[in-house]
């Protein structure tokens, strides 16, 4: 996808996105705010989405008539899918599956990925890292890893 | 000013400080000199583990980690061509030129010459300046505080985005963040749905992590892993080839000097940073040179003014953080999260408030620029050898670390997920050219900038007429639209000239 077509669907998300909120602000019942208007709790969101619609356009419009538009956006490769993928996971299952099994199974998966094949750093990197980091954590500053 | 001097001094002078500052030099110096990793990873990695040390320990680790990172980032550009960090990208130029000339130890001595001489002008700057400062920032009204701050940011997003409305959208992105949660004047919750979680707003270290340190690892994890380094031994050269001569150094002084100022002067402002005031710096030598055609060849001058410059960007960028609660750069953004996360409130009141603190601080910075300059001897082979670490290795390591350094401030899953969410974010900002500086600048000026707004109009009786009924306000809103336009002005022209 060229550059051009990016920032122009970005700026339309942009200014969708402001547009829907300060909809959705402007109906809102809100439970506090009685004073004068500028006091109340969407005065201030109001503006900024309206400032960011705003600026969505600018960045359509710009888009559209600049002419220093000249290279492809780079797609976003697979290697980084599946770090953000193991990142998700990671994030949800720490305090489901302990410290030690995700830390240790995390590790290995990344180190592989990103392209370690030596079978003793792929051995050895998750499982030292784990032990530093829980033996650290746990007794150097206290705190508690679930 | 001087009387807390000597409490400021008792505070800072103990083994534990000491200690702590050694530490964060050496830190910073591993990971500036590692490319993909730099102060600004450093300290926001180290963050979350201060929260269990006295303030004043905690703020010397993390200026110890900032001033060694910002340094070592040359080390790699002279040496292998690579720059440890954007800044150092102009030292690059004539480093890697020396260095293959065989003169890669006259480079790295030139480099820490400049770059102590840089350090040590912008600390005194720093002292001499903010108190001042501060003084004349406590008599600023509300108006003036919301159009400075609009001041601030408008610079901040006209310069650090890929073009002017991304800069600016990122911006408003970070301020419209950071209306989530309470409100600060009704205590209404906003844009919360319903998770009580985020009825405090959205937390700012695991939003720190994930916009600096998660998404650099996604970007990295982009590049092509496997390609060789190139290194040409530094040991190899003979003693005159290293050892730099007084008679070399001497006629880099004028220059050195100027891009002190130059960098000191552009740090102060927020918004360009240090690679602004590296690459200015050097435009500037190349056009006042004696000998300017041997600027980019491989000139000892050539090496040293952007260092200098870079590093008397480090000091400098605290100014506006300590006199105005406005974090002009990323890392004076971290700092000032930092001193959020230990009770203090960056701004003019810090003077009244923590002036022993600030003093201790003081001493803190000028130790770590000596120390800068040791250890910048001492650790260069440390440093080289961690170029070399493999990518596979040492990326899962910092990813672990990010983990752990989140979940070890509040002991809380959520915080987890938000800071993988914003790395994501943080990862497509990168990627489609808005600036993630922009965004958590303004993430952290938010609920400021929206009371000094809501102040202003009570004092205006709701009317927005107050902003242009006060000069200060008036004269600050005109800086913003003229400063926006010649710093963008000046990126372009940097651009066209091909850095």
């Amino acid at each position: 996808m060229s550059k051009r077509s990016w920032d122009i669907i970005i700026g339309c998300l942009v200014t969708l996105f402001a547009v829907i909120n300060f909809i959705a602000i402007s109906f809102q019942e809100w439970a506090g705010g009685t004073g004068p208007g500028f006091m109340k709790p969407e005065y201030f969101p109001s503006i900024i989405l309206v400032v960011m619609a705003i600026l969505g356009l600018t960045l359509v419009f710009s888009a559209i008539f600049s002419n220093s538009y000249i290279s492809d956006i780079k797609p976003i490769s697979p290697r980084v899918m599946f770090t953000i993928a193991v990142a998700i996971a990671y994030a949800f299952f720490f305090e489901v599956f302990s410290f030690f099994i995700t830390t240790t199974i995390t590790t290995f998966i990344l180190a592989f990925s990103l392209g370690e094949r030596r079978p003793v750093s792929l051995i050895m990197l998750p499982f030292s890292l784990t032990v530093f980091l829980y033996f650290s954590t746990r007794f150097g500053l206290k705190i508690f890893l679930p | 000013m001087f009387s807390e001097l000597v409490p400021g001094f008792l505070l800072f002078f103990n083994l534990l400080n000491l200690s702590f500052i050694s530490l964060g030099v050496f830190l910073g110096i591993i990971f500036g000199s590692i490319p993909g990793l730099n102060a600004i990873i450093g300290v926001a990695l180290v963050l979350p583990f201060t929260f269990y040390m006295e303030p004043d320990t905690a703020i010397c680790l993390l200026l110890g980690i900032y001033k060694g990172g910002v340094y070592a980032g040359s080390i790699p550009a002279i040496l292998l061509n690579i720059p440890g960090a954007p800044e150092a990208a102009a030292t690059a130029q004539d480093g890697y030129n020396l260095t293959k000339a065989g003169k890669g130890g006259k480079a790295l001595r030139a480099s820490i010459y400049a770059s102590l001489i840089g350090n040590v002008f912008s600390d005194i700057l720093l002292i001499v300046v903010a108190a001042q400062l501060a003084k004349l920032a406590l008599k600023v009204g509300p108006p003036e505080m919301f159009a400075l701050l609009l001041f601030a940011l408008t610079i901040i997003g006209a310069v650090s985005g890929a073009n002017f409305s991304k800069g600016l959208i990122a911006g408003i992105a970070g301020l419209f963040a950071a209306s989530i949660g309470m409100d600060v004047v009704t205590g209404v919750s906003r844009f919360t749905f319903g998770i009580f979680e985020l009825s405090g707003g959205i937390p700012f270290l695991p939003m720190l992590m994930g916009m600096f340190a998660i998404s650099e690892i996604f970007i990295q994890t982009e590049q092509k892993i496997g390609e060789g380094i190139q290194i040409h031994k530094v040991s190899s050269e003979t003693k005159a080839d290293s050892k730099l001569k007084w008679e070399e150094f001497a006629p880099c002084l004028p220059s050195i000097f100027r891009s002190c100022a130059v960098g000191a002067l552009i740090g102060a402002i927020p918004g360009p940073g240090a690679t602004t005031s590296a690459f200015v710096s050097y435009a500037l030598t190349r056009q006042f040179s004696k000998n300017p055609e041997k600027i980019g060849t491989g000139s000892i001058e050539g090496v040293a003014s952007p260092d200098a410059a870079n590093n008397a960007t480090c000091s400098a960028s605290l100014i506006p953080v300590l006199t105005l609660g406005i974090p002009g750069s990323p890392i004076a953004a971290v700092i000032a999260g930092a001193l959020l996360i230990h009770g203090i409130n960056p701004g003019p009141m810090i003077f009244e408030n923590n002036a022993t603190l600030i003093y201790s601080f003081y001493f803190g910075m000028l130790f770590a620029s000596f120390l800068v300059f040791i250890f910048g001897f001492i650790a260069i082979r440390t440093a080289i050898k961690a170029v070399q670490i493999s990518r596979s290795i040492l990326f899962p390591i910092v990813f672990i670390l990010c983990f752990i350094g989140t979940y070890a401030n509040n002991s809380r899953g959520l915080d987890l997920i938000i800071m993988t969410l914003f790395g994501i974010v943080g990862y497509l900002m990168r990627k489609s050219g808005f600036s993630v500086p922009a965004f958590v600048i303004a993430f952290l000026l938010g609920p400021t900038m929206e009371s000094a707004f809501k102040q202003s109009l009570l004092i205006g009786d709701g009317e927005l007429s107050i902003f242009i009924h006060r000069p200060i306000a008036v004269a600050f809103l005109v800086l913003a639209i003229l400063s926006a336009y010649f710093l963008k002005r000046q990126r372009d022209r940097l651009k066209t000239l091909g850095f």
